[in-house]
Formats: C-alpha cells, sequence, structure tokens
C-alpha cells in the first residue's frame, strides 16, 4: 500500500510543481511574448523610428530631459547638460558633473567644473583640460575675469590668478572680478541643444529589445530571462509528462470499460478469499458511485476480501482499514487494474481485519506451497 | 514573519530580486590620483613645473597616424627633469576615457601605471603581468613600439588603448627632445 500512496504523491507534487512554476514564470512569459511579436515586425510598426518620450523610462537609460545651465561669452554659449558641456551646440567635453561657469579671456574660452578648467579657442575647439596635476585649485565654485583681464578662479573662499599662458595659478587678495553667471539660452541653440540630447536618444526597439532579452534590468536581466527560459523547459516537459500519463491512464480505463461491457472485466466479485486489487474505477449509476466515493471505494485504493460467504453474496471486504459489505452486483462495478489479475498480491489479514506487513514474495511463495 | 507561510512563487521572485542586486559588479576605480603619479614619479625630489607641448599641423598626421583620431587637445602638458619626462594622458578604451601615467627617460619607457578606469570591463590591463611588457620599450622611426606587446582576450580595445598612448608619449617625448 504505501509504494501506491507513493506514487500518487509523486504525481500529486509534480502537479503541483508544474502549476507553481508556471505561475512564477507566468510573467516573463507573458513579457516575452508580446516583446518577441513586436519585435518580428519592427518595420511594420516603425518602432525603430519612433522615440521614447517617457521620463520613467529616460531616467531608467539615464537619459534626463536636460536641465540647461548656460554661460554666455562674447556671442556664443557655453552650455552644461547632463555630463557634457557644449559650445553652441557642438559637443567639447563629457563626464562633467557639475559646471561653475564659464568666461572668454582674449584668446581662449574657459570653462570651469569643480575640480577642472576646460580651455577652448575662440571657435570652440578644445586645447586643453586642467585639472590639479597642472595646479588647479580644487572645489572651485566660480570663474571670472580681474581687471588685468586675468582668469581667476575662486575656490574654498579663495582667489587665484591664472598667468596669460594658464600654466600657473597663484592666490591673489583681488577683489575687483566680474564673475561669471548663467543667462538664458536662446530659443534656437536650445532647441537644437534638446533635439540632439534627448530627440534620438532612445528608440522604442532598443527599449523593446531591452525588455525581450531581460537587458533593461541591468546585468542580472539576462541572466532572470535565461532561467525562465528553462524553467518553460521543464513546464513543457512536466506537461508532456503528466499528458501522457494521463493519456496512458484513459486508455487503459476505456480498454477496461470495452472489456466489462462485454463481461471479460475484472472486478472486486472476482477476487477470491485473501486476494486483493487497486481499484481503477466505478462504473455504474451515478447514485451509486457516489456513495461508494464517500466510502472511500476510490481509484487507486486497495481493496481486499478477507472472508468468503456460503454463497459469495453478500461479501465482505477491506477498505482503507474497515470491513465494507456489499451484495456481488456492486462489488462487480468496482473494476480492478487488470495488471493485478495476473499475480495476485497476496498478504494475510489479521484477526481485526487489517493488513499485515508480510513480505508480498514470500507470502506468494507460501501460497504456492 | 513565518516563512512557511510564503508561496513558492513568491520565493521564487525574492530568490530572483535578490540575485539581481547581488550581481551588480563594477570594474572602474581610481588606483592613483594623477598629481601623486606625477609627485612619485620625481621624489624623492620635488617634481619640477609643468611644461606645455602645443599640438601645431606639424605634429598633427603623426598623431593621426598613432591615435587613428584627432586628438581632442590642442597643447599637452608634461614635467621634466633630469632627462627624465613624465606625461599623464587620456585615451577612450571602448566608451570611456582611461588615463595612464607614463615616465620616459632615454627615449624608452620606465614606467607605466593606469591610473583612473572608467570603462565596465578590461580593467586586466593595470596589473603588472601585462603593464610590465611596456617596460625599456622604444618606438621606431616611424612611431611604432619596437617590442610586440601580447594582448589580453576580452580586453583588446582597453591593450589598444595603452598601446596607442605608449606610442604617443613615446613621440612627445622625441618631440620636446629633437
Amino acid at each position: 500500500m504505501p509504494k501506491n500512496t507513493s506514487k500518487k504523491n509523486n504525481r500529486r507534487s509534480l502537479f503541483q510543481w508544474h502549476r507553481q512554476i508556471g505561475l512564477a514564470v507566468s510573467l516573463l512569459v507573458i513579457i516575452l511574448s508580446i516583446t518577441g511579436i513586436f519585435l518580428n515586425h519592427t518595420e511594420k510598426f516603425e518602432l525603430d523610428s519612433q522615440y521614447i518620450k517617457s521620463k520613467f523610462l529616460l531616467d531608467w537609460y539615464d537619459i534626463k530631459k536636460p536641465t540647461i545651465k548656460s554661460f554666455p561669452v562674447e556671442k556664443n554659449w557655453i552650455s552644461h547638460l547632463g555630463d557634457k558641456v557644449y559650445f553652441n551646440d557642438v559637443l567639447v567635453a563629457k563626464e562633467i558633473s557639475i559646471v561653475t561657469g564659464a568666461v572668454s579671456v582674449e584668446e581662449f574660452i574657459a570653462v570651469a567644473t569643480q575640480t577642472d578648467v576646460i580651455l577652448l579657442t575662440p571657435t570652440g575647439e578644445k586645447i586643453e583640460q586642467l585639472d590639479a596635476t597642472t595646479g588647479v585649485p580644487a572645489n572651485i565654485t566660480a570663474i571670472g575675469i580681474n581687471h588685468f583681464k586675468q582668469l581667476t578662479l575662486k575656490a574654498q573662499s579663495n582667489i587665484y590668478v591664472a598667468n596669460n599662458d594658464v600654466t600657473e595659478w597663484k592666490q591673489s587678495n583681488d577683489t575687483n572680478i566680474i564673475w561669471a553667471t548663467t543667462a538664458k539660452l536662446t530659443p534656437a541653440i536650445e532647441n537644437s541643444l534638446n533635439k540632439l540630447y534627448i530627440g534620438k536618444g532612445l528608440s522604442k526597439e532598443r527599449v523593446l529589445l531591452d525588455i525581450h532579452s531581460g537587458r533593461i534590468l541591468g546585468k542580472a536581466g539576462p541572466l532572470l530571462m535565461d532561467l525562465s527560459a528553462v524553467l518553460l523547459l521543464v513546464l513543457s516537459f512536466t506537461g508532456c509528462w503528466m499528458y501522457a500519463k494521463r493519456t496512458w491512464a484513459i486508455y487503459k480505463r476505456d480498454k477496461l470499460l470495452a472489456a466489462a461491457s462485454i463481461g471479460e472485466s475484472y472486478s472486486a466479485a472476482d477476487l477470491k478469499r485473501g486476494e486483493e486489487g487497486v481499484i481503477l474505477t466505478v462504473i455504474g449509476d451515478e447514485k451509486l458511485k457516489q456513495r461508494l466515493a464517500s466510502m472511500g471505494v476510490l481509484a487507486g485504493t486497495i481493496i481486499a476480501t478477507p472472508t468468503s460467504s456460503v454463497f459469495n453474496d453478500p461479501r465482505t471486504y477491506i477498505i482503507r482499514g474497515y470491513q465494507l459489505c456489499m451484495r456481488t452486483t456492486e462489488a462487480s462495478m468496482i473494476l480492478l487494474q487488470t495488471d493485478t489479475q495476473t499475480i495476485p498480491r497476496l498478504q494475510k489479514y489479521s484477526h481485526d481485519g487489517c493488513s499485515t506487513d508480510e513480505n508480498e514474495t514470500s507470502t506468494i511463495d507460501k501460497t504456492q506451497s | 514573519m513565518n516563512i512557511k507561510k510564503i508561496t513558492f512563487p513568491t520565493k521564487i521572485f525574492l530568490f530572483l530580486l535578490f540575485s539581481l542586486v547581488s550581481s551588480i559588479s563594477i570594474a572602474e576605480g581610481t588606483y592613483q590620483e594623477p598629481v601623486d603619479f606625477v609627485k612619485e614619479s620625481f621624489s624623492p625630489s620635488t617634481p619640477p613645473k609643468s611644461s606645455v607641448l602645443w599640438i601645431t599641423n606639424k605634429l598633427k598626421p603623426s598623431i593621426y597616424k598613432i591615435m587613428r583620431h584627432k586628438l581632442n587637445a590642442l597643447r599637452i602638458r608634461y614635467w621634466k627633469k633630469d632627462g627624465q619626462t613624465v606625461w599623464v594622458l587620456n585615451e577612450i578604451g571602448k566608451e570611456h576615457p582611461i588615463t595612464v601615467g607614463l615616465v620616459i627617460k632615454n627615449k624608452k619607457i620606465q614606467r607605466i601605471k593606469v591610473l583612473i578606469f572608467r570603462e565596465s570591463r578590461g580593467a586586466e590591463v593595470r596589473h603588472p603581468f601585462f603593464i610590465n611588457q611596456f617596460k625599456q620599450v622604444t618606438i621606431t622611426p616611424d612611431n611604432k613600439l619596437e617590442k610586440h606587446i601580447d594582448s589580453i582576450s576580452g580586453a583588446t580595445l582597453s591593450v589598444t588603448a595603452l598601446k596607442k598612448l605608449a606610442r604617443l608619449a613615446l613621440y612627445f617625448d622625441k618631440v620636446i627632445n629633437e
């Protein structure tokens, strides 16, 4: 009996695994399917030429809507967007976190960040990016020009003045300094900067591809998708296995039902004294089926006959440890699995009617002898 | 909270979330501040004042041949003392610039060090097994390294950037000593 119960439990746990894995990956499968369909038809949907405007997605990709900080230098503009510095609409420096100002000094333009000074020609060509290695003071808060038209920096509330070539910096007590201030950018340059920065930054195709592959979640995203793919494989295997088992069981039952219809069935009524069988199904009218089911006569249950009666009608059967008295007409409705018909599993029963744990083969040997 | 009450799908979700958070790793880092590199290169004496090399039109074709692109600067800073020059140069590996410090003496690389690495991969180029290949290397008259440098698989672009910078520094050293 324990063998059969564990078989049933295995089947149940396989189904539970199937169901729970299915639940766990369902969301990912939905995402994969929908994005997959769209990606198969990117040209039709023109996804490669449409761009994302959602603030959340742009932030996720670190493409922020630019808050432009601009400084006028002569007739040109120095603008800071995100981590980039532009001369009008030409990119001059990247990976700049904060721009503290920009001024025009005779032959060049100087742009100050917190740590660096970027020198540009009047036409916006980069001359040099100066940093602490060339003596630029740290924590620059402002840039300006003094009354000698020299480049001046304010750092940690000290004033530093550069020589004419901007190769050296000296501390100074100068107070007559014009500091760089921000100003409102002209709409033409602002528009072109917005377009440059955000307009064609992120296509819908790119986002869909990243969702499909999982890369939208960073480095672990593809792993997540890989895992869901593996789980999907597991799902298809468990699904096929369960389907095959169920189909086989239905085939067996149908075969037996067909045999029952021509009187070749093997039912509980055919059990001899001391034999037992495993219930396959209960046939007959619904009322009888329900009544027997409520008493535990269910598929997979072991049924045994410990006794015999005068005309074998009615007879006592043992199901689930209790005794059930049935007429032969009712017992013949309980069909048993045929594989037990050829080699009956014999067991001795104690006086209280419960089966004892005796070795199967040894009992067979005893009956043979 | 009773752990047994957490359903299986929730457990899977929590596991995936945990693996997502724990797998984020970054290769970038500052290994030495350029200022410290310059100081160290001249120690125990104090470093000299920096000098400037202007990138004139005469130099541009050779620089283009070395770098395969225009140099994004019109002048380069260097430090020179007792026949030794020190350079702090930048070159993009794949997406971000790699800052490299180079010390050149007698037209040969005395020391080379990756100071700041900003790329997400390829940081292996900072290790001695690779970087030591550049020691005592010089350039040929057509500004190529006279010795073959073994690459690192998976860090090809960073290796290429370092080779370019080594050639560039040797070329600049040649120019200022002419």
